[in-house]
């Protein structure tokens, strides 16, 4: 684990203060403030083009913000450089995409297993603890699937295992039902909300889909980069 | 909307098609130019051919035949290190017709020479008037050096001939040039493809999910596959519209590169315009058809095509032919197997090597699933095991040419002894000249000429022949040489003075003793009319040591009754300072004699060795540059159909070095094992011709590293794409589409 550790519940684990973010003229994020705390479940909503990916971005350290400041565990971040944000984001944040973006060369487990393979992991510690992430999912059985084999709510709960195997303080999960139809996608939230309550991680959830955002505890709304309203579900 | 308008529309928006369309143009560019060079190159050689078609001996008539009209002895001469090809002629009436380039039949003193020849100091070696020079037209190459020396009927031995002209059409489909350029033809055409197919799967990934969409929205097969052509016939038409006016300068170039002994007319490597328009209209079309033929499944099922789907191993009947092909072979160069088994064999193992490379593969990535430590290494195993065609395909190009290159290097410098240079028949300060005629007289004037010139150096005479053996009319007789002992030891590296007895005695080598013991007949390689003499039985033989070159049997002329042949061959004893005086007197004495030493055997023989090296060289480079190419391409396209993956993984928080060194690895492994698959098996092939060629020893010459450096090249060039690539794949770009 990193200098970011915090053992302590129901803190601010990560924080944004003042974020802008522009490309070219273009404003994505106007000034946005947000606080999640140890264990939250946050949604980020908002129509196409407000912003919602530019502040997942920015608070992931994947892109730097160009005004304002990510505090992570009380840390800023933003004035890290890329490679530490890159350590940074593989250590302490787990990401779940649109439509998994699994390695198609590789198996469930091995999939799984990635985040602690390229730390380093011994490869039979790795394994191990990924088919244990899978069990947990409901995916036992599959471990030796390739994406390829699986169907697409199963592949999104590798997926997950993939964002929780290294037990990250906090899960970004970019759409992670966008491709899935109603009931896989509401399978695959409550596998990610489970798995994430087991870890004590929290949970920032990018969503055009309402039915997630009623599974987070609050919902942030953004339009032109500016929050437009935030509310505890 | 119309298809071919939908085509253009992709290729003005989308950049990534632009840049696949930009790669498959090179790739049939190249195609085309190269296909062009090779075609033409048989052309080229029938073009020199047919230049020097005046020397040829095919209109012989017999000295007798009323349209006799010149005598005509050629020879090979070498001069200051280079080799002159020497047109003895003896006009036999007045204007004798002559073929372009070639004035008029020289009379007695008068010489024509090549204008690089006329540029050289000659010294006496002519002793004549030079009275003109011969044109381009009756020369292989611009400076081939060549004499045309005129003599007096009646003083020349050669063949009679009506005229110097050739004939009217000269074959050259055979030889070693023909069989390199088909070989070149294949080994270089096939990395072409290789690019046009890799830049064509740069977009592939998505143009299929796209093509697919379509059909599913409602296309018609026809539609889809109208757009499809047109995307790479745009790019395949530019390709060959620039490859044809590239193979311009490319033919220049050419004609710099010496072949047997020189360079080319600049003209000799034009394709005719009937070649040039087809190849131009063939490149396209089949370019089109082979992306056509690739959209097969999106036409068919176009669900199933934005799916991913199972790909099959190699199937085991590739290791039976592997197998059987390899036995077949190994019999074949045992010693009990005919050299067609041996050829059957070789032609077994250059099928199935491209059958039996996927095999290697899925082995070795299997070996690579079981054993992984790193992800790099796993994604390499996975690689060659889920499609190790692919991945040989990929590497197909540089296989053949590893392959044929391997081959070739073992090949030639082992056969590069045997057959190129000089045998060790003779001793090196000896020059000998050989079907002399004339008699004891013509030897006399010689000695007194050499005598004059200060050459003290002994002089041999000797009569040549072949026996056939009593006891063994059907078997392989012997060559003979009947001189006596102490002198042909001054000339014949086999014999040395100490060897020889008082008394006369047959010398021959251990297995041709008890052979001999019945007599034999002698056909003496005098001129003609032919003269057969009888070796008696129960000579005395003494056995000697043969060495590498002929192994004569050596008669003392006391032991052959009615002995009265006038000698066939003279060997003279030189030294550095008269060599050249020597030669000259040689072959003003005997004219039309050919003159022979180990240093002019020598120096034919490193020409023909520099030709085979040069023409493996470069068709290596080119295949290298070809495959490298190729090889980055595909690579590059595989980055970018796997380019949101890569995103997602560098978003997730792994540095982009530990990717692109996953990829390295992923890449660089198989280009790596293919090639020293391909080396391995190729020196494999060489070593089996060589021994079934007699008195050949192998060979292993530095150079057989080559084929391997360039496999390493071209591994490095196709990971050093990936850096590049995945440079540009963002943190954000997983969710790019």
């Amino acid at each position: 684990m990193t200098q970011f550790d915090s053992h302590e519940t129901h803190h601010p684990v990560l924080a944004g203060r003042g974020l802008v973010k522009r490309y070219g003229e273009a404003c994505a994020l106007d000034g946005v403030d947000i606080t999640v705390r140890a264990g939250d479940v946050v949604a980020i909503v908002g129509p196409s083009g407000s912003g919602k990916s530019s502040l997942l971005h920015v608070l992931s350290g994947v892109l730097p913000a160009d005004a304002g400041e990510v505090f992570l565990c009380g840390k800023p971040i933003t004035t890290l450089r890329e490679t530490e944000r890159g350590l940074l984001r593989r250590s302490a944040f787990g990401f779940v995409f649109q439509s998994g973006l699994l390695v198609a060369e590789l198996t469930a487990e091995e999939n799984a297993a990635l985040p602690l393979l390229l730390a380093g992991v011994a490869r039979a510690d790795a394994l191990g603890a990924a088919r244990d992430w899978l069990t947990r999912l409901g995916l036992e059985g599959l471990e030796r699937r390739r994406s390829g084999e699986l169907s697409g709510g199963q592949v999104q709960r590798v997926a997950v295992a993939r964002a929780l195997v290294h037990r990250p303080r906090v899960i970004f999960a970019d759409e992670p039902t966008g491709a899935l139809d109603t009931s896989t996608g509401q399978e695959v939230v409550t596998a990610l909300l489970d798995a994430a309550r087991q870890t004590g991680a929290a949970v920032v959830v990018v969503t055009h889909d309402q039915a997630v955002a009623d599974r987070a505890q609050r919902i942030i709304a953004l339009r032109d980069g500016r929050i437009s309203s935030a509310v505890a579900a | 909307m119309n298809p071919v308008r939908l085509a253009f529309t992709v290729l003005r928006a989308d950049s990534r098609s632009r840049v696949s369309a930009v790669f498959v143009a090179i790739g049939v560019a190249l195609g085309v130019v190269l296909v062009l060079w090779l075609l033409a190159a048989p052309d080229a050689l029938r073009d020199r051919a047919e230049r020097a078609s005046w020397r040829g001996a095919g209109n012989a008539v017999d000295a007798t035949d009323g349209r006799a009209a010149v005598v005509v002895a050629h020879n090979r001469d070498d001069l200051d290190g280079k080799l002159v090809e020497r047109y003895d002629v003896a006009a036999l009436k007045p204007g004798v017709p002559v073929t372009a380039g070639i004035p008029f039949v020289p009379g007695p003193g008068e010489v024509l020479l090549s204008p690089a020849l006329a540029r050289l100091d000659t010294g006496d070696r002519f002793s004549r008037k030079v009275i003109g020079t011969i044109g381009d037209e009756a020369l292989k190459y611009p400076d081939e050096l060549v004499a045309i020396i005129g003599h007096e009927p009646g003083t020349l031995y050669g063949c009679y001939r009506p005229d110097l002209l050739g004939p009217g059409e000269v074959d050259t489909g055979d030889g070693v040039f023909y069989l390199l350029t088909r070989v070149g033809l294949v080994v270089l055409v096939v990395p072409c493809l290789l690019l046009v197919a890799s830049a064509a799967r740069l977009t592939a990934a998505r143009r299929e999910r796209g093509l697919a969409a379509l059909r599913m929205a409602g296309a018609t097969p026809g539609q889809v596959l109208a757009m499809a052509a047109t995307e790479t016939a745009v790019a395949a038409v530019a390709g060959s519209a620039l490859g044809v006016p590239a193979s311009i300068p490319l033919r220049h170039l050419t004609a710099r590169i010496p072949w047997d002994g020189g360079t080319w007319l600049p003209d000799d490597f034009t394709a005719s315009p009937a070649v040039v328009v087809l190849v131009a209209v063939l490149a396209p079309v089949l370019v089109v058809a082979a992306a056509v033929l690739g959209l097969r499944r999106v036409v068919t099922q176009p669900l199933g095509a934005a799916q991913r789907h199972r790909i099959r191993g190699p199937s085991s009947w590739r290791l039976g032919l592997v197998v059987g092909a390899g036995v077949l072979f190994v019999i074949g160069v045992g010693r009990d197997g005919g050299k067609m088994t041996v050829l059957i064999g070789l032609a077994a193992v250059t099928a199935v090597l491209v059958l039996a490379g996927p095999l290697v593969l899925a082995v070795v990535g299997r070996f690579l699933i079981e054993s992984w430590r790193k992800p790099s290494t796993l994604l390499a195993g996975r690689r060659l095991s889920d499609d190790p065609r692919a991945v040989f395909r990929g590497a197909a190009g540089i296989v053949l040419a590893v392959f044929t290159a391997s081959m070739a290097l073992v090949l030639f410098p082992s056969l590069d002894r045997r057959i190129a240079h000089s045998d060790g028949t003779w001793r090196d300060d000896v020059l000998v000249a050989e079907s002399v005629g004339g008699g004891t007289a013509q030897i006399a004037a010689l000695r007194a000429e050499l005598d004059r010139r200060g050459v003290t150096g002994a002089v041999v005479p000797m009569v040549t022949g072949y026996a056939t053996l009593t006891d063994y009319p059907r078997e392989t007789g012997a060559d003979v040489l009947i001189a006596p002992c102490r002198e042909a030891a001054k000339v014949l590296a086999a014999l040395s003075d100490g060897i020889c007895e008082v008394a006369p005695m047959v010398y021959a080598p251990e297995w041709q003793v008890d052979r001999l013991k019945g007599g034999a007949k002698i056909s003496l390689s005098t001129r003609d009319p032919a003269v057969s003499l009888a070796m008696p039985p129960n000579l005395p033989v003494r056995v000697y040591q043969a060495s590498s070159g002929r192994s004569y049997v050596f008669i003392d002329p006391a032991l052959i009754p009615g002995l009265t042949a006038a000698p066939t061959s003279v060997a003279v004893v030189t030294d550095a300072a008269n060599r050249a005086a020597v030669q000259n007197v040689l072959l003003r004495s005997f004219p039309g004699a050919a003159v022979v030493g180990n240093r002019k055997i020598d120096l034919e023989g490193t020409a023909r060795s520099e030709d085979l090296v040069r023409a493996t060289v470069i068709g290596l480079a080119i295949a290298a540059a070809l495959g490298a190419v190729g090889a980055a391409v595909g690579t590059a396209g595989s980055v970018i159909d796997r380019r949101r993956t890569f995103a997602a993984l560098v978003a997730a928080g792994t540095p982009v070095r530990v990717l692109t060194r996953a990829l390295h690895v992923e890449v660089g492994l198989p280009v790596l094992l293919v090639t020293v698959w391909a080396a391995v098996a190729g020196a494999a092939v060489g070593v089996g011709l060589t021994t079934i060629t007699r008195g050949a020893e192998i060979v292993f010459m530095p150079w057989l590293a080559a084929p391997i450096a360039l496999g390493l090249v071209v591994a490095l060039a196709a990971a050093a794409s990936c850096g590049p690539v995945l440079r540009r794949v963002t943190s954000v770009s997983y969710s790019d589409e």
